[in-house]
C-alpha cells in the first residue's frame, strides 16, 4: 500500500514536471548551431521543422553567407521570452555579433510558433539592401502565409530562399511564390534533378557552384539534401556585427 | 645610501600612481566616447523620424488639403525638434528632458497625421502608405534600441567614474555623471500607427 502511494506520488511529480518543460527561449539559452557546425544556420531546439526542410534552409543560408556576405541565424521555436521575437532577434544579433565587423551584414530571423509572432532583423549594414518594407513584404508572403497553413518548414525555407534571391538578384521573387502552379513547380523540380544529375556526373566536387540561367534556386544542391548537411565539419563563427532595431515583425 | 633607497621607493610609488591615473583616465575617456557614439545614434534615430514627416505630410496633403492646422503643427514640431541637439559633454537631466519634450511633439504631430490619413480609406489602403507605416514602425524600434544602448553606455560610464578609487581621477579631470532616458517616456508617447 505504501509502495503504491509512493509510486503514485512519483508519477504525479513527473506529470507536473513534464508539461512545464516548455522552454521560453531567449538570447541566453538558444543554441547557436552555426558555432558548432559551420554549415548550419537554422536553430530549431524544439524540433519543429523536418530534417529535410532544415537542411534545405541551411543549404540556402550557406550560400547567402558565402555568395552574398550575409551571416545569418534563423531561429524557430515554440515560445520566446516575453512573447517578444523582436527583443530576442536584437539580443541574439548583438550578443553573438552576427555579421562581419567590416560590412555588418548580419541577419536574424525569429519565428515563435506558439506565440504566433515573428521578426526579421537585418544588421545595421544590411538595412540598406533589406529595408523594413522589404522585410515586411517577404515576411507576409513567406512566414505569415505558411504559418497560417501550419507549415513552419516551408515558412523558414521560403524566407531563406526569398532573402537569398533578393541579395543575389535584387528581386525576392515572392510574387512567383504566391503562384503555386503545380505543373510549373514540377517542371522546376525536374529541371533541378536533371541539372543535378548532369552536373554531378560532370563534376562531383563542384556541387555548390552557380549554375546561371535559373534565377531562383541557382546553384541549389539537390544532392546536398541527402548528404547530411556536412555534419562532420568544424564550427563556424560570427564576426562582430551589430543590430540597431531595423527590420519588420508581426503576427499571423 | 639609505636616502637613495627612500628616493627610489618614492619614484617607484610615483610611477605606479602615474600609471594608475593614466590608465584610469584613458578608461574613462573610452567610456565617454562610447556614450558620445550612443548619443549620436539616438539623434540619428530621432532624425530618421523627423525626416519621414514631410513624406507622410505630402501623402496626406494629396487627400486632405484643408487640414492646414495639422500641417502647420507638423512643420512647427519638426523645426523645433531639429533646433535642439544633445551634447554628450553636457548631458544634464534638464537637457535630456528638453530634448524629449521636443521629440514627443514630433511624435504627436506624427500621430495627428496618421489620424487624418485614417479618415481616407483609399489612402489608408495604398501601398505607399502601408510602406510608410512599416518604415515608421521600424523607426520607433530603432529609437528604442538607440535609447537602450545609450542608457547602457551611460550606466557603465557612471559606474566607472563614481566607484572608488576612480572617483578621485574623475573629480581631478572633471568627468561628470550623465543623465539617462526615462524608460517609460518613449513607450507612452510613441505615435499611434493605426495598425489593426
Amino acid at each position: 500500500m505504501k509502495q503504491r502511494s509512493i509510486l503514485i506520488l512519483i508519477v504525479a511529480m513527473l506529470m507536473a514536471i513534464v508539461p512545464t518543460h516548455a522552454e521560453k527561449w531567449s538570447a541566453e539559452n538558444i543554441p547557436m548551431v552555426h558555432l558548432s557546425n559551420k554549415y548550419r544556420y537554422v536553430s530549431d531546439p524544439d524540433g519543429i521543422m523536418s530534417r529535410k526542410s532544415r537542411q534545405k534552409a541551411d543549404s540556402l543560408l550557406r550560400k547567402l553567407d558565402k555568395e552574398c556576405d550575409v551571416e545569418s541565424a534563423f531561429i524557430i521555436v515554440n515560445n520566446v521570452e516575453g512573447g517578444d521575437p523582436f527583443r530576442v532577434a536584437q539580443d541574439v544579433g548583438n550578443k553573438y555579433g552576427i555579421g562581419k565587423k567590416a560590412t555588418n551584414r548580419g541577419l536574424v530571423v525569429v519565428i515563435a510558433v506558439k506565440d504566433r509572432k515573428y521578426f526579421i532583423a537585418p544588421g545595421e549594414g544590411l538595412e540598406k539592401d533589406l529595408t523594413d518594407a522589404e522585410c515586411d513584404k517577404i515576411a507576409k508572403a513567406c512566414i505569415v502565409a505558411n504559418m497560417r497553413e501550419n507549415k513552419p518548414g516551408e515558412a523558414v525555407v521560403s524566407t531563406a530562399r526569398a532573402i537569398y534571391s533578393k541579395m543575389k538578384t535584387g528581386d525576392s521573387g515572392i510574387e512567383e511564390e504566391k503562384d503555386s502552379n503545380f505543373v510549373r513547380n514540377l517542371l522546376i523540380l525536374a529541371a533541378i534533378i536533371g541539372a543535378s544529375i548532369f552536373f554531378r556526373a560532370k563534376d562531383k566536387d563542384k556541387n555548390n557552384r552557380d549554375r546561371g540561367g535559373r534565377r531562383r534556386n541557382s546553384g541549389f544542391s539537390f544532392w546536398g539534401l541527402f548528404s547530411g548537411g556536412g555534419s562532420s565539419s568544424g564550427g563556424g563563427s560570427y564576426g562582430g556585427g551589430s543590430f540597431g532595431g531595423g527590420g519588420s515583425g508581426g503576427s499571423w | 645610501m639609505k636616502k637613495n633607497k627612500v628616493l627610489w621607493i618614492l619614484v617607484a610609488v610615483a610611477v605606479v600612481l602615474l600609471m594608475w591615473v593614466v590608465s584610469g583616465y584613458n578608461g574613462m575617456v573610452k567610456q565617454q566616447e562610447k556614450t558620445t557614439t550612443a548619443v549620436a545614434n539616438v539623434e540619428a534615430a530621432y532624425q530618421r523620424r523627423a525626416d519621414m514627416m514631410p513624406q507622410l505630410a505630402k501623402m496626406v496633403r494629396a487627400y486632405a488639403k484643408h487640414e492646414n492646422e495639422t500641417f502647420a503643427a507638423v512643420t512647427k514640431a519638426r523645426n523645433a525638434a531639429t533646433q535642439i541637439h544633445l551634447d554628450a559633454e553636457n548631458l544634464t537631466p534638464e537637457k535630456l528632458q528638453q530634448y524629449e519634450v521636443a521629440q514627443n511633439q514630433v511624435a504627436q504631430a506624427f500621430s495627428r497625421l496618421i489620424a487624418v490619413a485614417e479618415a481616407y480609406p483609399e489612402l489608408k489602403a495604398s501601398e505607399n502608405f502601408r510602406t510608410l507605416q512599416v518604415q515608421e514602425e521600424g523607426t520607433e524600434n530603432r529609437i528604442n534600441e538607440a535609447r537602450r544602448a545609450f542608457n547602457r553606455a551611460v550606466q557603465e560610464y557612471n559606474i566607472t567614474i563614481r566607484s572608488f578609487p576612480n572617483v578621485i581621477i574623475a573629480s581631478m579631470f572633471g568627468f561628470n555623471t550623465m543623465a539617462k532616458f526615462e524608460s517609460s517616456a518613449s513607450a507612452d508617447k510613441a505615435p499611434d500607427l493605426g495598425f489593426e
